[in-house]
């Protein structure tokens, strides 16, 4: 077979519905590879997101952004996701530290053997990852800030719901650092994964002892084929 | 659906070299990597490349199987009763790819050998170079898929 082709996929809407391999979902925009970035931002004092009205079909100009604050006492998560595509940036407004099913997914047209893996990396040698965000700090008990879940793994493991609240700890779930720390995106046991959409959920955490940092990480897909 | 390949970005040519931020990786040409096999009549069927690499093409019964990577090195694989070669890859959200390794899962009768060809080398991590070959053993699989070729 040949590699397998994966489309990656976001849900611009307030509506937690899945993204079908053969129907698609009107809600979801494809995300162009090379062009378009994923932003976590917000959170800052004077935020440009105060006083903004809550709707799912919120856009900003792109290059907007909002310095977060670290948090004083406990953690913070970063609290707006947005997807920059040219000249707009698209809020996925269901990604975060919640209990959401379907904001992000990845769909595999033909055939994946064994698991596909979500991984962070410094950059696209993905060979690296000692960036601030990857590194994580003490309180952080030395692991990533960047939090991830595989969906449907997590609801398979927590009696058919989405664990509420979660961390890198939890079943089915990950802190992204490398290719030693990752999420596996197929439901254990997994064989293979042939035209199917694997969803995740992305989150990133600051803690009281975070440096100050501007990081662009690279998320990728590690996977086998024939 | 669209079936069309993702380009292979940020190659800056047949070296495949790839500038990081902390690192430079060198990978080999995927264009240029493929297998051989030769059947006991002498027959010799050549695979594509590593997007497409032809490999379900293949029949049963060769007796000899050989990998030839774009730097020129040719990596004999030792007879097995059968094998299946995978492709070890990474693809970024930004369209950024690399190559790491072949997996050639070689079916012995208690176990699967596994040779992983390398497929990248970079200046951190200097313990692999391109066309090293490590050999590790694993299970035998609870199921044999059909991309599992035999050799005669």
């Amino acid at each position: 077979m040949a590699e397998p082709y994966l489309k990656f996929v976001y849900n611009h809407s307030d509506t937690d519905s899945s993204y079908g391999f053969y129907t698609g979902n009107a809600n979801w925009r494809t995300i162009t590879p090379g062009v378009d970035t994923t932003i976590f931002t917000g959170g800052g004092i004077d935020d440009w997101y105060e006083g903004v009205s809550d709707t799912a079909q919120l856009t900003l100009a792109s290059g907007t952004r909002s310095p977060t604050i670290r948090p004083s006492v406990t953690s913070f998560v970063i609290p707006y996701t947005f997807m920059e595509s040219g000249s707009t940036m698209y809020r996925i407004h269901l990604a975060g530290h919640n209990n959401n099913s379907y904001m992000f997914g990845v769909s595999v047209s033909g055939t994946i053997q064994g698991n596909c893996y979500l991984e962070a990396w410094d950059d696209f040698t993905f060979s690296t990852d000692a960036l601030e965000v990857l590194q994580g700090s003490t309180n952080s008990s030395n692991e990533s800030y960047v939090n991830a879940m595989n969906v449907e793994w997590a609801k398979a493991a927590n009696g058919g719901l989405v664990p509420y609240p979660w961390d890198g700890n939890t079943a089915g779930c990950a802190f992204l650092r490398g290719s030693g720390d990752r999420l596996g995106l197929g439901t254990p046991p997994v064989t293979n994964i042939t035209n199917e959409v694997l969803f995740f959920n992305v989150y990133i955490q600051l803690e009281t002892d975070s440096p100050t940092f501007h990081n662009t990480p690279v998320f990728g897909f590690r996977y086998l084929y024939t | 659906m669209d079936n069309q390949l993702p380009n292979f970005s940020h190659m800056t040519g047949q070296d495949g070299k790839v500038y990081g931020s902390h690192n430079t990786v060198n990978s080999i040409n995927p264009y240029n990597c493929y297998f051989v096999v030769r059947y006991p009549d002498g027959k010799v069927v050549r695979g594509k490349n590593l997007f497409d690499t032809g490999w379900d093409d293949i029949k049963d019964g060769f007796v000899e199987l050989t990998y030839v990577l774009s730097t020129g090195k040719i990596i004999p694989i030792p007879r097995f009763k059968a094998y299946l070669p995978l492709v070890e890859c990474s693809l970024g959200v930004d369209g950024s790819r690399i190559f790491h390794a072949i997996q050639v899962k070689c079916l012995e009768d208690t176990c699967v050998q596994t040779w992983r060809i390398i497929l990248k080398e970079d200046t951190i991590d200097t313990r692999f170079k391109i066309g090293d070959v490590f050999v590790g053993r694993e299970p035998l699989p609870k199921r044999m898929n059909k991309s599992w070729k035999y050799t005669s």
